[in-house]
């Protein structure tokens, strides 16, 4: 397994690279086939941290599927309030979406960040909103975060291994937290 | 490296096998899957069902079985349940039974909730809660008195002469469940002023 290294700025841990977006599709095609629809994989982290898998019927066949590797209490320190992540799996076709609270008080950022690629690689869509108390603020993507740098040159949310096309769930998540994170101290 | 007992775990949903026979395959397939325990959930609802896997902290490290049983959606709603909720939880030498649901025959809706949890040596609970969502009362049985409510001429009411508690099927169980309900609407019609 590839260890992404973080910046060196001590906030942010090494993670370890997992399965990128655009290959899960390799893992969930089998199940949308079993099922004959698209099937959803949510990781709810909160009060009670969760995972589910739905299907419209029971599968037939083994579940194997890589779910998130995510750290449920390290997300909570950070500050989510609550955050789900939910990969919708259609046949060559993932969708990230994440929605969460981030911040526990008036001020809180509503968060909303969409990822859809194909088993191909082509990314069908890339957007994150963020909603502040005092409105919307204008829309930006996955790709805008990783092109900030600090003063150093390094990647202020990025790690200096991600690269844009082969982005995991688990990236993406460590990306926009760290974007929110700066947001609510700015 | 554990084993999966071939005949109930080919893929297949389970369709009538009571939850002791469950215990070894839940076993297996949560020792597979490299978690503590699963959460399958069936739930029915008109023109929707929904089938779930959930487990709490942790990501399996190994493939999911599922081990569920296939129920007729139109049969249950027709007996009077609004949507019904079917719960399996699987753990090492640890079955849990969970239905839960809303019930409706005119005039009495009610929440059911039955809670069975099979252990090596048995069940190890077995509680039935109804409310009557009309004055919010509870009544809390077990489906050990359901059986062993009898007619008048000894034999059983909602049980069949050859049930025996504690090793029926699931599906079984549910129409025990159905009979009993069914009865309990009607006996409960007519709400008592205290």
């Amino acid at each position: 397994m590839t260890i992404l290294r973080s910046p060196g700025d001590g906030s942010y841990t090494d993670r370890e690279a997992k399965v990128p977006l655009h290959e899960l599709p390799n893992w969930g095609n089998a199940l949308v086939v079993n099922t004959s629809r698209a099937f959803q994989v949510r990781c709810s982290i909160g009060d009670k941290s969760r995972t589910f898998f739905r299907f419209a019927k029971i599968p037939t066949i083994p579940v194997e599927f890589p779910v998130p590797e995510l750290d449920a209490e390290r997300y909570n320190m950070d500050g989510w309030d609550h955050l789900a992540i939910t990969l919708n799996m259609e046949k060559d076709l993932a969708s990230l979406d994440l929605q969460g609270r981030f911040g526990r008080d008036d001020n809180a950022l509503i968060v909303h960040a969409s990822l859809v690629r194909n088993a191909v690689n082509e990314t069908k869509q890339d957007l994150l909103t963020i909603e502040k108390n005092d409105g919307e603020m204008p829309p930006t993507s996955i790709f805008d975060l990783m092109q900030v740098r600090s003063k150093s040159g390094d990647p202020r949310y990025a790690r200096f291994s991600d690269q844009y096309p082969l982005l995991d769930v688990e990236g993406v998540a460590a990306m926009v937290t760290r974007y929110v994170k700066e947001l609510r101290s700015a | 490296m554990s084993t999966i007992h071939p005949t109930q775990l080919d893929g297949n949903p389970i369709q009538d096998l009571p939850l002791s026979a469950l215990l070894q395959p839940a076993s297996d397939i949560v020792k597979a899957s490299g978690l503590e325990s699963i959460h399958q959930i069936g739930f029915y609802q008109k023109n929707n069902f929904q089938f779930f896997f959930e487990f709490d902290t942790g990501h399996p490290t190994g493939e999911i079985r599922p081990l569920f049983p296939a129920m007729d959606s139109e049969e249950l709603l027709a007996e009077g349940w609004d949507h019904l909720a079917l719960e399996l939880h699987l753990a090492v030498q640890k079955v849990t039974l969970v239905i839960r649901g809303y019930y409706f025959r005119e005039p009495v809706p009610l929440d059911f909730q039955m809670t069975v949890v099979q252990g090596p040596a048995g069940y190890l609970k077995d509680s039935i809660v109804i409310t009557d969502r009309r004055t919010q009362e509870a009544e809390n049985t077990s489906f050990k008195d359901i059986m062993e409510i009898r007619l008048k001429s000894g034999d059983p009411k909602y049980a069949g002469s050859n049930d025996v508690y504690g090793s029926m099927t699931i599906t079984r169980m549910v129409k025990i469940l159905n009979r009993y309900l069914r009865d309990w609407t009607v006996s409960h019609r007519i709400i008592e002023r205290h």
